[in-house]
C-alpha cells in the first residue's frame, strides 16, 4: 500500500537545532541530503561553472557547520544557507560587495517619467502570464547582468518568495538597502526584457 | 518614501517591493491608481512574469548522479572533520 505523504517537518525544529550545534552526524546528514540539490541550482543561478558551484556549496555546509552555535532559527535554514552561499560568492572578489551609490539603471528609470510623474516611455511587451515560458528562455542572460547582491536578493525574494524580513537577515542587508536592490535587480531585468521583446 | 499618487511613485513602490510592510492607506492609493492606469498595471504585470519566468529557467533541476556525487564529498569533508582530498 502507498505510504501517505508525511507532513514535512519545520527545518529549523529546536531539536534540529540543538543536534546540528551538536554536530550529530545522522543531523548533518539530513540537512546536507535535503539542501544540496537547492544550493548546487542556487550557485548555478550566479552564473558559476559547475566545479566552483559544487566548491562553493560544500564550502557553505562547513560554514553553517561552524556558524551553528549562533543560529538562532528565526529564519529557516534553507534561507539561512543560502544566505552564507550568496555572502561567500561575494567575497570570492569577483566584485566588491560594496554597492556603488549610483547605477544606471536609477536614471534609466527616471528618464521614463516625465516631471509630472506621469509615464514618458510607458512599458512596452507582454504581461500575459502564459508568457513566462517563453520569457524564461530570455531570462537567463539578463540575470547575468546583475551585480552578485542584486541577484541574490531577486532569488531569494522572487524565485524563492522568501519574506523581506529573512532576506534582510540572510543578506545581512538594511532595509532600504534591500529595496534599492529589489528596485536595481527588477528593472534591470525589466529593461532587458524589453530590449529584446522589440516593439511588441 | 512618500505615498504612491502618481505613475513614478507606483512605479518605485512596486518594483522596491514596499507593499508587504506597507501601510493601508498606502495600499489602497495605489491599488486606486492602478486600477485606472493601464501602463503601471502592465508594469506590474511584468514584474511578476520575470519572478515566474525566473522560477521556470532556475527550476531544472541539476542531475541526480551530480547531486550525490556532491552530497557524498560535503559528508565526507564534514563527517570526517577533515578538508583532505575530494
Amino acid at each position: 500500500m502507498p505510504r501517505a505523504p508525511s507532513q514535512p517537518r519545520p527545518a529549523s525544529a529546536p531539536e534540529d537545532l540543538e543536534r546540528l550545534r551538536r554536530r550529530d552526524p545522522a543531523a548533518i546528514e539530513q540537512v546536507v541530503r535535503r539542501h544540496s540539490a537547492d544550493l548546487l541550482n542556487g550557485a548555478l543561478a550566479l552564473g558559476l561553472r559547475e566545479n566552483a558551484a559544487e566548491e562553493l556549496v560544500a564550502e557553505t555546509f562547513a560554514a553553517f557547520l561552524d556558524a551553528a552555535p549562533r543560529f538562532q532559527g528565526r529564519s529557516s535554514v534553507k534561507t539561512f544557507l543560502f544566505g552564507i552561499l550568496y555572502r561567500k560568492a561575494m567575497e570570492r572578489g569577483r566584485r566588491s560587495a560594496r554597492e556603488l551609490a549610483c547605477d544606471p539603471v536609477d536614471e534609466a528609470f527616471e528618464r521614463r517619467f516625465s516631471l509630472l510623474g506621469h509615464w514618458s516611455q510607458p512599458p512596452r511587451g507582454p504581461e500575459e502570464e502564459t508568457l513566462a515560458r517563453e520569457v524564461a528562455e530570455l531570462i537567463g542572460t539578463c540575470l547575468q547582468g546583475l551585480r552578485p547582491l542584486e541577484r541574490a536578493a531577486f532569488l531569494l525574494k522572487d524565485v524563492e518568495r522568501e519574506p523581506s524580513g529573512s532576506v534582510r537577515n540572510a543578506l545581512e542587508v538594511k532595509d532600504t538597502h534591500l529595496r534599492v536592490l529589489l528596485f536595481r535587480a527588477r528593472n534591470k531585468l525589466r529593461d532587458c526584457l524589453e530590449a529584446r521583446w522589440g516593439g511588441r | 518614501m512618500s505615498f504612491p499618487v502618481n505613475c513614478h511613485r507606483v512605479c518605485l513602490w512596486l518594483s522596491r517591493g514596499e507593499a508587504e510592510e506597507a501601510s493601508w492607506p498606502s495600499r489602497w492609493l495605489a491599488q486606486a491608481h492602478l486600477a485606472w492606469c493601464p501602463h503601471c498595471r502592465r508594469y506590474r504585470a511584468q514584474l511578476g512574469l520575470i519572478g515566474d519566468a525566473a522560477r521556470l529557467s532556475l527550476a531544472r533541476p541539476a542531475a541526480a548522479e551530480r547531486v550525490e556525487r556532491l552530497q557524498a564529498r560535503v559528508l565526507r569533508r564534514l563527517l570526517d572533520g577533515g578538508r583532505g582530498p575530494d
